[in-house]
């Protein structure tokens, strides 16, 4: 059983608005800052406002709208490659704040875990958000990314044996505290 | 190093993306190997680090100024209003402009409060999701036989529900009641209760007794 929210014109704005706060943590997640984030967040939820006419009814406004905010970072950073005269994109764009400082920064402002995101490549990233932090299945993740179900999963599967080697990686401090948690759960 | 199910396998079972044979074997397996075991509680523990950074990211600072950039933008369909000037009428175009001027900072603050009333509604959307949630556990209660799971989730909060009966009988007042699991996920947070509840009449299940497991 499956309760799906019908949405009539009038709601629709309040109900994107609602969902700022996960929009945000998304779009913070995929650009790697909260300025930037928040940046392509609001051109999202804009992008959404004035498509609102384009939402399919019956379906799911949450899906809809991550899939407007992924669709923009993708135009973006595309963008961004062109203008920086190279042509591989999406592939491993190792930031210029993975170095020494901005890294540390980013790991306070971002927290421990979800700083690492941006070290992925994004087509990993993206699906990890959406499975791990926003809790969409498969199925419906491949729907926002317009990805065959078989591309998902062995995505989610790269980003998270990934991700877990950045964190191993990425001082003893946080496995330390891993290994706390894990011991608390035996308990 | 190979094994009997290979990492993206138990990444699938992680997520609860496999049907519940294959489920119950793994979890079978996952007592017998070790590294495997080691390798699944890892990402778990991953996984509820990196929900926990995401939800206070959501609310980090610079939220308010992010609905503040939302809020202007809600208020500009207004100002495109574009008046031919005719000096003849200035008294009634500086009247005009004064109403307008008005309108423009009421629908501001208008449309601030909205804004305003609309995050403070996440809170009014998780009543309703409870709402939503025990008519989902009736219909359940109703229709699903015992051992089944019916799964639930609520499209505006997140929230996910799975609520499996567990035995039917006949309370002594001759209601039939039903013993059941629900399992309930909000956010980073999991919630499993064990519940007895009595049928009121058609679709109406009453919830008697709740036990949280630990």
């Amino acid at each position: 059983m499956r309760y799906i929210v019908t949405t009539a014109p009038e709601d629709i704005e309040q109900q994107l608005l609602m969902m700022l706060p996960r929009l945000r943590r998304f779009c913070i997640g995929l650009s790697g800052t909260i300025s930037d984030g928040d940046d392509l967040c609001q051109a999202a939820i804009e992008r959404a406002l004035t498509n609102q006419h384009r939402f399919e009814q019956g379906t799911r406004l949450d899906s809809w709208l991550f899939r407007i905010a992924r669709n923009l970072f993708l135009n973006k950073i595309r963008a961004d490659n062109v203008r920086r005269g190279h042509l591989h994109m999406v592939q491993n764009q190792e930031h210029e704040s993975h170095d020494g400082e901005a890294a540390g920064q980013a790991q306070i402002e971002l927290g421990r875990v979800f700083s690492e995101v941006y070290r992925l490549p994004e087509e990993q990233r993206s699906v990890l958000l959406l499975v791990a932090v926003e809790g969409f299945s498969y199925k419906e993740t491949a729907e926002i990314s317009g990805l065959p179900i078989g591309t998902v999963t062995s995505r989610i599967a790269r980003a998270r044996q990934s991700l877990r080697q950045l964190v191993n990686e990425e001082g003893p401090g946080l496995s330390a505290s891993a290994r706390r948690e894990r011991h608390d759960q035996k308990i | 190093m190979t094994r009997k199910f290979d990492d993206a396998t138990l990444v699938a079972y992680i997520d609860g993306e496999l049907d519940d044979t294959l489920a119950e074997e793994i979890a079978l397996f996952l007592t017998q190997n070790s590294e495997a075991r080691a390798f699944v509680e890892d990402l778990k523990v991953l996984d509820r680090q990196l929900q926990h950074d995401a939800d206070e990211i959501a609310f980090a600072g610079g939220l308010d100024e992010l609905k503040a950039r939302l809020t202007t933008l809600a208020g500009t369909p207004q100002s495109r209003i574009r008046r031919r000037m005719d000096w003849g009428q200035a008294a009634p175009i500086a009247a005009t402009v004064v109403a307008l001027v008005v309108g423009l900072a009421l629908g501001y603050l208008t449309a601030n409060h909205r804004l305003d009333n609309q995050i403070a509604a996440l809170a009014s959307a998780r009543e309703e999701d409870q709402k939503m949630l025990r008519t989902a556990i009736s219909n359940a209660l109703e229709k699903v036989a015992s051992g089944h799971v019916v799964n639930w989730q609520s499209a505006t909060t997140g929230a996910e529900a799975r609520v499996r009966p567990i035995r039917t009988f006949k309370a002594k007042d001759g209601s039939w009641c039903r013993e059941y699991e629900r399992l309930l996920t909000f956010d980073t947070q999991t919630e499993l209760t064990h519940a007895i509840a009595c049928r009121k009449g058609e679709a109406n299940w009453q919830t008697r007794v709740v036990t949280t497991d630990g």
